[in-house]
């Protein structure tokens, strides 16, 4: 029996069929080594977390743990009242702010397409998005200064409009953090839509034009059904940076006045980086993560859908 | 100043030199010290690194990090046993840490450290350990009270007050001459962890229980939140956002009659823009002004602490504190320095009160944990979210859990402020 090789086509010499086999998988494995190392790395923190969650161990008071304490953690930190507050502080600046993102950074990506300087625009206003948030905090907090911030006395002033104690009022300094995070990740919006929409063919619209539809029957019956995946990615990826977001707040209200923009980020690290109770603090990270991925999980389903 | 500053330096080579001379010398031995980053604490260190380095043969690294940082970073490191550096910033906020600081029961010497305030040396202001003294003050301010001089001269208002009534009738007095704009009393409000000064200094009770658990009298303490609550009357609109630098701004720009602060962060500036129109004066009764005070401390995982000893006291001692109060503002534990002919004859508005503020100040004996309890409640307060009474009541309800460190307890039975 001959073997026939197709000319051009390249025949390894020697190599059983085992061995042939076997070389496709080793290069796999060189690919899915760092994917494991950081999976299992994650996962090795993850564990050591719930671990932490149930030890009773302040580290100013003691190298090493005290001792198990079961759920005594979780329990703690779900019948502490501070805890409850930074829920509703986390759960209000992230519903109001992402929301309004969204609306107005797909705003201003529509607003921005047809411009002709629209890349000098959009770099422009891509500005707050570059500066650090610890930066952005302080600044802000310059702003809303009450004896002789520009807001008050030069905005508000002039209309007859007597500004607000921006930051000495609960409710004025949940607006004012609210206010700050669309003002930073606004830009972040328009930056996607602006991409996902010019992702979109020109062919696709103009039969649309030819059907008949006019610009907003254009955007929302054609092009924001093909942008919703993008959508649920924005949404998504805010969320998640909205519920984490700690630096601004620090520097511009330290979570006041009193506990009201005290946010769940904050609690959690007053308890491990202050209190130094590593314990509590991994409780209530783990409980946090759990609202944090069920948030996520619901996203990509509904991303998941949006593209079938 | 110059020659203040070169006398300075002559008398620590000098101490170091004889230093030198008695050991078995440092040469080629390394310490790391470490300060707060204010570009003053951590600015003298460098002043002092190459004349240390030079008459030692040792070499020297500051290390200097913000407050928030520096603090995470000493409980961390000293809690694990790191060893990070030799030299620690200690403050009461770390008391939970004292145990881990080396005594200095071997190495100190009262004559190192001569004319100290004496009052700055005591269990409750120094840091201790049980009875072991665990560190030496460098720097010190107590809260005071500025006021405007010319004002209070005009309105034929005297600003001699012993206790909170009086101070109120003060500013009553005052409010009808003061010019259009400016308010009779400013604080920094918007910095809630800055509140306990003015409630310290109304409250005249205990602050740790007999048991040696964070508490506090009720009454007296209701009392002293209502007379912190009622400054506000006082203030100018806005004034519950005002931070540290926004209230000494108002008082700074004539837009307030009195000031309550830390002297330190606004005798410059208050000098520049005020000149010979404002004073110190002393913080009404009954309570105690609030104490600042940065300790030096050996850590216990230090394998040189002759070395740090030595840079202990070139940094602290009369010249070299003087130095640094008139160079920088660091506020100088030395009597000497408040009475210093020169700088007293500038300061002759200001010093001698300081003087005396700091021999009356106190600690608070709260670690951060307990603090946090303290000034956030008081913040709800400060936004009419709660009465004085529910302050006090979330007070007890959020220290229930805390174990205040030993430290902390001797702390507060040295200052006559356990409940007996």
């Amino acid at each position: 029996m001959t073997t026939k090789t197709a000319p051009g086509r390249f025949k390894l010499p020697g190599p059983s069929r085992l061995s042939a086999r076997r070389q496709p998988q080793t290069g796999l494995w060189l690919f899915l080594a760092p994917v494991i190392a950081i999976v299992a790395a994650q996962l090795a923190l993850l564990v050591w977390t719930a671990l932490l969650a149930g030890q009773d161990w302040v580290l100013t008071q003691s190298q090493q743990s005290e001792g198990w304490t079961g759920a005594d953690n979780f329990r703690a930190v779900l019948s502490d009242p501070i805890f409850w507050r930074s829920v509703r502080n986390t759960a209000i600046i992230t519903g109001a702010s992402v929301p309004a993102q969204l609306i107005i950074g797909v705003g201003l990506a529509y607003a921005t397409l047809e411009v002709a300087a629209s890349r000098w625009l959009r770099t422009a206003l891509l500005a707050p998005m570059v500066i650090a948030p610890v930066a952005v905090g302080i600044v802000w907090r310059l702003m809303l200064n009450v004896q002789a911030g520009p807001i008050n006395n030069f905005l508000l002033e002039p209309l007859g409009v007597q500004g607000p104690v921006w930051l000495g009022d609960p409710g004025w300094a949940l607006v004012s953090v609210i206010a700050v995070e669309i003002w930073e990740w606004t830009p972040f919006v328009m930056l996607l839509t602006a991409a996902g929409l010019t992702g979109i063919p020109d062919d696709i619209r103009e039969a649309a034009k030819v059907d008949g539809a006019g610009p907003w029957q254009r955007v929302r019956r054609v092009e924001f059904p093909i942008m919703k995946s993008v959508f649920l990615l924005i949404v998504l990826f805010r969320t998640l940076e909205s519920l984490i977001s700690l630096d601004v707040i620090i520097s511009l209200t330290r979570g006041g006045p009193g506990w009201a923009t005290f946010t769940l980020p904050y609690y959690i690290y007053s308890l491990g980086l202050r209190n130094f109770d590593l314990g509590r603090a991994s409780a209530a990270s783990l409980l946090f993560m759990l609202a944090a991925a069920a948030v996520s999980a619901a996203m990509v389903r509904a991303q998941t859908k949006a593209r079938l | 100043m110059n020659r203040l500053r070169k006398w300075s330096a002559v008398l620590a080579a000098l101490a170091l030199a004889a230093a030198a001379c008695g050991s078995d010398g440092f040469e080629g031995q390394e310490i790391v010290v470490s300060y707060m980053q204010s570009g003053t604490y951590d600015n003298a260190a460098r002043d002092l690194v190459d004349s240390f380095q030079e008459e030692t043969g040792a070499s020297v690294e500051v290390v200097a990090q913000p407050f928030e940082v520096l603090t995470q970073t000493y409980v961390t490191d000293l809690a694990t046993g790191t060893g990070q550096f030799d030299l620690i910033s200690s403050t009461s906020w770390i008391a939970d840490q004292f145990p881990q600081l080396r005594s200095l029961g071997d190495l100190y010497n009262e004559e190192d450290f001569p004319g100290f305030i004496p009052e700055l040396l005591q269990p409750g202001r120094a840091a201790y350990n049980g009875s072991d003294i665990v560190g030496i003050p460098y720097a010190v301010d107590a809260y005071g009270l500025f006021y405007r001089t010319d004002i209070f001269q005009q309105a034929g208002v005297s600003a001699d007050w012993s206790n909170w009534e009086e101070f109120f009738a003060a500013l009553d007095a005052l409010q009808p001459s003061l010019p259009e704009g400016m308010s009779p009393f400013v604080f920094s409000y918007g910095a809630v962890e800055q509140t306990p000064a003015i409630w310290l200094a109304a409250y005249d009770s205990w602050m740790v229980d007999s048991a040696g658990r964070y508490g506090v009298d009720r009454e007296p303490a209701i009392r002293a939140l209502d007379i912190l609550a009622r400054t506000l009357d006082y203030a100018p609109e806005g004034a519950v956002a005002l931070s540290i630098d926004e209230a000494n701004a108002v008082f700074n720009s004539g837009g307030a009659a009195v000031l309550i602060c830390w002297p330190s962060f606004n005798r410059a500036a208050a000098n520049e823009s005020l000149p010979g129109q404002w004073a110190l004066g002393s913080l009404p009764g009954p309570g105690r002004p609030w104490l600042s005070l940065w300790n030096a401390s050996i850590a216990s995982t230090s394998d040189n602490p002759e070395l740090v000893y030595e840079w202990i006291k070139s940094y602290i001692n009369p010249a070299n504190s003087t130095a640094n109060m008139a160079e920088y503002g660091i506020g100088s534990p030395f009597g000497s320095t408040y009475s210093d002919p020169e700088l007293l004859a500038a300061n002759a508005h200001d010093y001698p009160t300081q003087a005396a503020n700091l021999a009356q100040a106190i600690n608070v004996p709260w670690t951060f944990p307990a603090f946090e309890v303290a000034f956030r409640a008081v913040g709800e307060m400060l936004t009419g979210s709660l009465t004085s009474g529910q302050v006090v009541d979330a007070w007890h309800e959020g220290w229930g859990p805390l174990d205040p460190p030993g430290a902390a307890v001797d702390e507060a039975a040295a200052l006559g402020m356990q409940q007996t």
